[in-house]
């Protein structure tokens, strides 16, 4: 059986005027930019109050590094009280949405996703062996969880710069 | 459970008044950097009320010392009414926020955070002689490198706001300076 080694789960909330649909689809193409297979497992609408519709998305990506590890990240959105409105930028007529938007930025790194050493129960001790002696021993295992980490960071300072949060900038941009 | 213990215990800041709001974050983003801290942003809040903009951080970043302790600092900024206004700096019109910031840190010295020695009784036991007795000066160490992290980032939110002028107690150290740290 394979080994999960989560990353540490962040999120990210804001409420107002948003452009959801651009925000959408430029998290999207960051997935398809760092060749990421990408699944939408949920979306779902719901009639919410009179304030307006409630929105639930659910990510799910993932990506091979090499035969032995594999990235996974989960994304959930959650918007309530979602309104259409029409706001007048820069003499142009858009279409934004104002809303109370939550997301979870979560994910983990899949070690022997191929199964390899959990045949047998000597395989089973040479995994354990390898992740100790070896991976941890050299650091491998905290680089690459640091990379999964780090580049999650990025997809969150997307997000944030996009819906033009005051938290916006990232100092570890150059990691990874 | 890895274990934590308290070395800074709410130490808290408040000012109202003129700042940036994006070179707050930059500042203490970039001194976790520059530190050497992983980065954690655990929740990152901004609503727009009435009164103006509504803004909460919460971060927990931490530092490996060694295989077996960490610090962890835990910083949460709440920024309330937060208004843009422009201000003439040399004939020169700035934008800059307005509002009220709140700031409370805590720090800690995580130990046995790979919950290595947890997963029999005897390893507890043994865990707990050894932190008492015989690693205290270098949890000592450790304690004092978390103070003054904390200290330090404390003091410069503070030179950023301005706030120099004002004395206030700062948290006095537990023990001497781990060599090499």
């Amino acid at each position: 059986m394979s080994e999960n080694a989560p990353i540490r789960k962040m999120v990210l909330q804001k409420a107002g005027i948003i452009d959801l649909d651009g925000l959408y689809k430029v998290m999207q193409r960051w997935f398809y930019d760092n060749k990421y297979y990408f699944e939408e497992g949920t979306s779902r609408e719901r009639p919410g109050t009179a304030a307006g519709v409630e929105f639930e998305w659910k990510w799910t990506a993932w990506r091979k590094v090499n035969g032995y590890v594999k990235f996974h990240i989960a994304l959930f959105f959650h918007a309530w009280d979602v309104q259409e409105i029409e706001v007048i930028k820069e003499g142009k007529k858009v279409k934004l949405t104002k809303c109370r938007l939550k997301i979870e930025f979560d994910g983990h790194m899949e070690l022997d996703y191929t199964n390899r050493f959990s045949k047998t129960v000597f395989g089973k001790m040479l995994f354990n062996l390898y992740n100790t002696f070896v991976l941890k021993g050299e650091g491998v295992l905290a680089n690459w969880w640091d990379e999964l980490y780090y580049r999650v960071y990025k997809l969150q300072t997307i997000a944030k710069e996009y819906m033009d949060m005051e938290s916006k900038g990232n100092a570890y941009y150059d990691i990874w | 459970m890895a274990e934590r213990d308290v070395v800074v215990d709410k130490l808290r800041l408040s000012y109202e008044g003129l700042f940036k709001v994006a070179d707050l974050y930059k500042l203490v983003d970039g001194w976790l950097r520059e530190k050497g801290y992983d980065k954690r942003e655990k929740r990152m809040a901004e609503s727009v009320v009435k009164t103006g903009k509504f803004i909460e951080w919460e971060m927990e970043p931490w530092k490996k010392i060694t295989d077996y302790a960490k610090i962890v600092i835990k910083l949460r900024i709440i920024l309330t009414d937060i208004k843009e206004i422009d201000v003439e700096v040399d004939k020169t019109k700035i934008k800059m926020n307005q509002g009220k910031a709140d700031f409370v840190f805590d720090g800690y010295i995580e130990t046995d955070y790979e919950h290595r020695w947890e997963s029999k009784p005897l390893f507890f036991f043994l865990r707990t002689l050894f932190d008492k007795y015989f690693f205290k000066p270098y949890t000592t160490g450790y304690q004092s490198n978390a103070l003054d992290d904390v200290n330090d980032l404390h003091t410069r939110i503070k030179a950023f706001l301005n706030l120099n002028r004002y004395s206030d107690v700062a948290y006095s150290k537990p023990g001497f300076n781990f060599p090499g740290h």
